[in-house]
């Protein structure tokens, strides 16, 4: 005999398994992240009056988030071990300067040589640039802040120096290859080949980090170093190739810009480092190192991307732009703070 | 005869056992590589660089980096950092250029007097430097993205309050005396400057602050325990800084009597480099205000020399980055000992 008590109890049963999967998502973080980018999308969408959700417009952002996107697939693996890369903005602006000047036809610089092993050249580059620092963090034991920084400077300095060719005053390298242009302008389907790049970029960061032992390893590593050490994990090995990772990130940065404005110069690499760590504090990656996720970056770049884009088509001016951009990183990273109980550094 | 032979073994060994301590001292390293720094460039320029003009010179053109490099020890002794220095120097210098002169028009004509546009200049950069404290001892936020944040903000203030990035000319006649006048014989940069390095000096070493200062940034839980008021200790240094970034500031327009978004730039990172090289420790709680006092010497000496030999901006870059990897490699090895 079937009691009236069976037929409610499968009801509250799927009633509060669904309930308890709510809550799983709810509490998870990136869902957070995701309200918040459908919310300024639409706060965007309504002050620019449906400027910002055109369709070339989100190309555009797209396209412009690739860039950010691939160099805070870098540094999300750096800051997932507690350290910083402040110089992938360097690294990146010494690769594309060494690129322009190997492909170039113009007379005082190292090239011409063909495309293809220029930009394979490139990317060597950028992962022994990202090496040097590893190597600087992981055996000397430096602070990753100083190193980083220190290396920005002199790879501004070197870079201007080979912008030099046969002039006084840094050069605009011109006369690039024309195939170069494929990689920046050419779409595949209606989708600009960066976005494939990056898409692959978030593909293979999120595989590494979560299905691979490496990838475990950086967590280990910057959640507790001594912990991570004593059970076993070659802690220095992994320091060093999160930076090597992230320089390699830079590189193909570089790639991309170059092809963009098939040009190289001093200025064609600006502000990579510092919307980077936004966007990886933003994703909810913890600064001390060991907690967050690639979605989250994933989510972070997005909002970036749709910020900036949304106080440009609104014709805010940089000042005003550079507050609000401070004023989102300052909150995010109390949210983090406050998150982890006020322990952070 | 052997009473002879017996003083002088004693005096010897004396001499060598004083000399060796004298030498083991930290600084004594620092000494020696100034000295042969600027031995090196005498030779480079053919005896133009050991010149009586071109030391003053050196000791002037240090002056408001030896002033930042006075507020950033105190910061980097607390364990913290400021990368703010530069910006909030350049927004200080755009504002006292502002407020004296009345341009662009924010004020209606002319400007404010003398004194009270200093004064005014002063505290902001002082109330910069409190935001920056707040948000570090308060919100335990990390100083690097505090500093580098308010850093963003404060140049682009700085870009904003100066119409757009023109330049401010027409300041007081009696704001020069700031950046170029003598005090018997002695410009009032260099003056500035060597007040700064004496009273750092003695509130490091002779206030229950400045020892303060280093027992938080050699280990803060063990300060906490024993009393200190760590969150206040972390904040009053960040006022410091930006104080004396302001003061920076006030003196660099002073001295080429106008303002633009150009100047102080790189102020922070020289800055790090003075203090790190003169002997600080990134981590905090070691180091002193003599040691940051050569290692400013020692940058000026660089950068004088750089100059004279005519190397371009860039190529400064570089040579500073290499420095401060320098520094810091030698400070790493030196605390693993």
């Amino acid at each position: 005999m079937r009691r009236i008590g069976d037929k409610l109890d499968s009801e509250r049963s799927r009633a509060s398994t669904f309930r308890k999967n709510a809550a799983i998502i709810v509490k998870h973080e990136t869902f957070t992240l995701a309200i918040i980018l459908a919310a300024l999308i639409a706060v965007f969408g309504v002050t620019t009056r449906g400027l910002s959700l055109d369709r070339t417009n989100v190309a555009n952002v797209l396209l412009q988030s690739s860039m950010l996107g691939v160099a805070a697939v870098g540094q999300t693996f750096v800051i997932l071990t507690a350290g910083i890369d402040l110089s992938i903005g360097g690294i990146a602006l010494m690769s594309a300067v060494m690129g322009g000047s190997l492909m170039t036809t113009m007379p005082g610089f190292l090239g011409p040589i063909p495309m293809v092993p220029a930009i394979l050249i490139m990317m060597l580059l950028g992962a022994g640039l990202g090496a040097i620092n590893g190597l600087l963090v992981s055996r000397l034991k430096l602070v990753p802040l100083i190193v980083t920084l220190a290396m920005w400077e002199m790879l501004r300095g070197a870079s201007y120096q080979l912008t030099l060719g046969l002039e006084d005053v840094g050069q605009i390298i011109q006369q690039l290859p024309s195939g170069l242009a494929f990689i920046a302008h050419e779409t595949a389907g209606g989708v600009p080949i960066p976005v494939f790049i990056f898409v692959a970029a978030i593909v293979i960061g999120y595989f590494a980090l979560h299905h691979t032992s490496f990838g475990r390893t950086v967590y280990a590593v910057g959640g507790n170093t001594v912990t991570a050490w004593l059970s076993g994990i070659r802690v220095n090995s992994t320091r060093f190739w999160v930076y090597v990772i992230s320089g390699f990130c830079g590189a193909v940065v570089a790639i991309i810009q170059i092809s963009r404005v098939m040009s190289a110069s001093y200025g064609v690499i600006s502000g990579l480092e510092l919307d980077s760590i936004a966007a990886v504090v933003i994703g909810g990656v913890s600064l001390v190192g060991g907690q967050g996720s690639i979605i989250g970056v994933l989510i972070g770049i997005l909002i970036l991307g749709v910020i900036n884009n949304g106080m440009n088509l609104m014709g805010l001016n940089t000042f005003m732009q550079n507050v609000v951009k401070g004023v989102v990183i300052l909150t995010a990273v109390s949210i983090d703070a406050i998150r982890r109980g006020r322990g952070g550094k | 005869m052997p009473d002879n032979q017996q003083d002088e073994r004693v005096f010897s060994s004396t001499l060598r056992k004083y000399s060796l301590r004298v030498l083991r001292h930290e600084n004594s390293i620092l000494v020696i590589v100034l000295i042969a720094l600027m031995g090196a460039l005498s030779a480079i320029t053919g005896g133009v660089f050991f010149s009586a003009i071109n030391m003053r010179n050196i000791l002037l053109q240090s002056s408001i980096l030896g002033v930042a490099a006075v507020g950033q020890t105190f910061v980097i002794l607390s364990a913290g950092i400021d990368l703010s220095v530069g910006g909030v120097g350049q927004m200080m210098a755009i504002l006292g250029a502002v407020l004296l002169t009345g341009e662009p028009g924010y004020l209606g004509n002319g400007g404010i007097p003398l004194a009270a546009g200093i004064i005014i200049v002063l505290l902001a950069g002082a109330g910069m430097g409190s935001s920056n404290g707040a948000l570090v001892s308060r919100l335990n936020l990390s100083p690097l993205i505090v500093t580098l944040g308010i850093w963003q903000f404060a140049k682009g203030a700085a870009f904003q309050f100066s119409k757009e990035g023109e330049t401010i000319h027409d300041l007081p006649r009696s704001l020069s005396f700031l950046g170029q006048g003598n005090i018997a014989g002695v410009p009032v940069p260099s003056i500035l400057f060597i007040v700064a390095i004496v009273i750092g000096f003695i509130v490091l070493n002779y206030t229950r602050f400045g020892r303060s200062v280093y027992t938080v940034g050699g280990n803060e839980v063990s300060a906490w325990l024993s009393g200190i008021k760590t969150k206040n200790i972390r904040f009053w240094v960040y006022v410091i800084s930006g104080f004396c970034a302001a003061i920076g500031g006030l003196i660099q327009i002073s001295r080429i009597m106008g303002a633009n978004v150009a100047v102080l730039y790189g102020l922070e990172l020289d800055s790090i480099a003075a203090v790190v090289i003169g002997g600080v420790s990134i981590f905090g709680g070691k180091g002193s205000m003599i040691g940051v006092l050569i290692g400013v010497l020692i940058l000026g000496v660089i950068n004088n020399g750089m100059n004279l030999m005519g190397l371009n901006p860039q190529m400064k870059l570089l040579v500073r980055g290499g420095l401060i990897l320098a520094a810091v490699a030698i400070d790493a090895l030196r605390r693993r000992r």
